[in-house]
């Protein structure tokens, strides 16, 4: 009984379009967290007062509420509002399912992002901005030209790491009726009552494609990171920050 | 809101479930995460290639598939057996599919975690352990065991986070956590804003406390370490 279903097209082509979904929910989130969570890095760190205590608040709520429930809070409870039903926002995001993952696990996203910038941001050394100021930058040259940059390819092992969490909890989407690779997987079984084999198959897409964006992250990072462009910024770099370092003493 | 309310303590008395679910799959963890690495560190030749497969395998797998994978499987499985020795099907229950699919998964995290902290911990120790003519057995179960759950606290730590906002997905197969006591709330009070709300705080409240838990836990050790 396993085997055939196991080599049918059925299951692999309902499994490749499931997969699309998954990778669509994946990039979509990710790109819409990625915003979200500089800004909220950066206003934790060079925010005033107010902002940063946002952020912090932020990063607290999304942080500590289980996706499933965030999932389950906006996909049946936010329709209750029924100023959000009138609203633009309903027809674009909460309308379907689709948009409804997109939005939570942006929300979601943007938390964890926002710490592994923060961690990124706090590498940048003080000479490198210093540096930015003393040739004329204003303050908002220097965080988009200077800071973002290096912080951004300091921390690019645990942006890649949220791209892997973030696929995984893609599967999440499959509660909601969203069609994802699991979700497909288990459509699949349904209707040749078999639940195992498609989702073994599943299974096996979901290592193939975390190892690819694995693969991607370690590229990325060695291409940043041993260019001679890269060798001598960081002597640059090491030069300017012993300078500040004598500066201070 | 109102209709909501008298099903509180309902709601939040899943909290017993899913912290019982955390910590039995946490320890579960541990355990499969502190056997793989000692099995590592014995230096058999094919130990350090299963673990990395193992650990590849599991750590790409969503936590949700791995949960059907094991309740669906265990389910047939346990049909077939049933079939064949003749006595009636029984269903393997949504909490022992959940503690074995998430810890033999998060095991996989706890094996990183434990090599990580055995990689910190200076050599000489166990050497020093040997010189006093410990038997093997003894080095593992007094020296390396020890030091090595000492060195692994904080990134067990923050596992055990994880861990508890996981647990929520045990929902899906039928757990009575608050997840689900919410959902059921919901549906039949028809205010899911509410009843969502409230477990979002539930989880919260004990993140928050964990949270505190751990940096209590970490202080202690880090002083016991320096003294």
């Amino acid at each position: 009984m396993t085997t055939p279903l196991l080599f049918s097209d059925t299951l692999w082509l309902a499994i490749l379009r499931g997969l699309q979904t998954t990778i669509l929910l994946t990039v979509l989130s990710m790109t819409f967290a990625f915003i979200l969570g500089t800004a909220l890095a950066l206003m934790k760190v060079y925010g005033g007062a107010v902002a940063a205590s946002v952020s912090v608040t932020y990063i607290f709520l999304f942080r500590g509420i289980p996706l499933l429930i965030l999932l389950y809070f906006l996909y049946y409870g936010a329709p209750q509002l029924s100023f959000l039903r009138a609203s633009p926002l309903w027809d674009l995001v909460f309308s379907s399912a689709f948009g409804t993952c997109v939005l939570a696990f942006t929300l979601n996203n943007a938390a964890y992002l926002a710490e592994a910038i923060r961690g990124g941001i706090l590498t940048v050394k003080k000479g490198q901005m210093e540096a930015g100021f003393a040739i004329g930058f204003t303050s908002r040259q220097v965080i988009s030209r200077i800071t973002l940059p290096i912080a951004l390819r300091n921390c690019l092992s645990q942006i890649g790491n949220e791209a892997i969490f973030t696929i995984k909890a893609s599967a999440i989407a499959s509660v909601v009726t969203v069609r994802d690779l699991l979700g497909e997987a288990q459509y699949v079984g349904n209707i040749y009552s078999d639940n195992l084999t498609p989702l073994l198959a599943a299974a096996v897409l979901y290592v193939v494609l975390v190892q690819i964006v694995e693969g991607l992250t370690r590229w990325a990072r060695n291409a940043l990171h041993a260019g001679p462009d890269r060798r001598r910024e960081n002597a640059k770099a090491a030069i300017v920050s012993t300078q500040a370092f004598k500066e201070k003493i | 809101m109102d209709a909501t309310l008298p099903f509180l303590p309902y709601i939040v008395g899943g909290l017993a479930v899913t912290i019982l679910t955390s910590v039995t799959t946490f320890a579960c963890a541990v355990a499969i995460g502190l056997a793989a690495t000692l099995w590592v560190t014995t230096g058999h030749p094919a130990a350090n290639r299963i673990v990395r497969v193992y650990v590849t395998i599991f750590r790409s797998l969503p936590e949700l598939l791995c949960i059907f994978i094991v309740y669906f499987g265990c389910e047939i499985a346990l049909r077939k057996a049933a079939a064949s020795f003749g006595f009636r099907p029984v269903s393997i229950s949504p909490f022992l599919a959940v503690t074995v699919a998430i810890g033999v998964q998060f095991g996989a995290y706890c094996a990183e975690i434990f090599s990580d902290a055995h990689r910190s911990l200076n050599p000489g120790l166990f050497e020093a352990a040997h010189a006093l003519g410990l038997s093997r057995r003894k080095v593992m179960t007094r020296v390396t065991i020890p030091l090595t759950l000492q060195a692994a606290i904080p990134g067990l730590g923050n596992l055990f986070l994880v861990m508890l906002k996981i647990s929520a997905l045990a929902s899906v197969i039928g757990l009575e956590e608050v997840t689900r006591r919410a959902k059921i709330v919901a549906g039949s009070t028809r205010e899911p804003f509410a009843s969502y709300a409230i477990a979002a705080a539930c989880f919260l409240v004990v993140t928050a406390g964990a949270a505190v838990l751990q940096t209590r836990l970490e202080r202690t050790f880090r002083t016991t370490q320096g003294a």
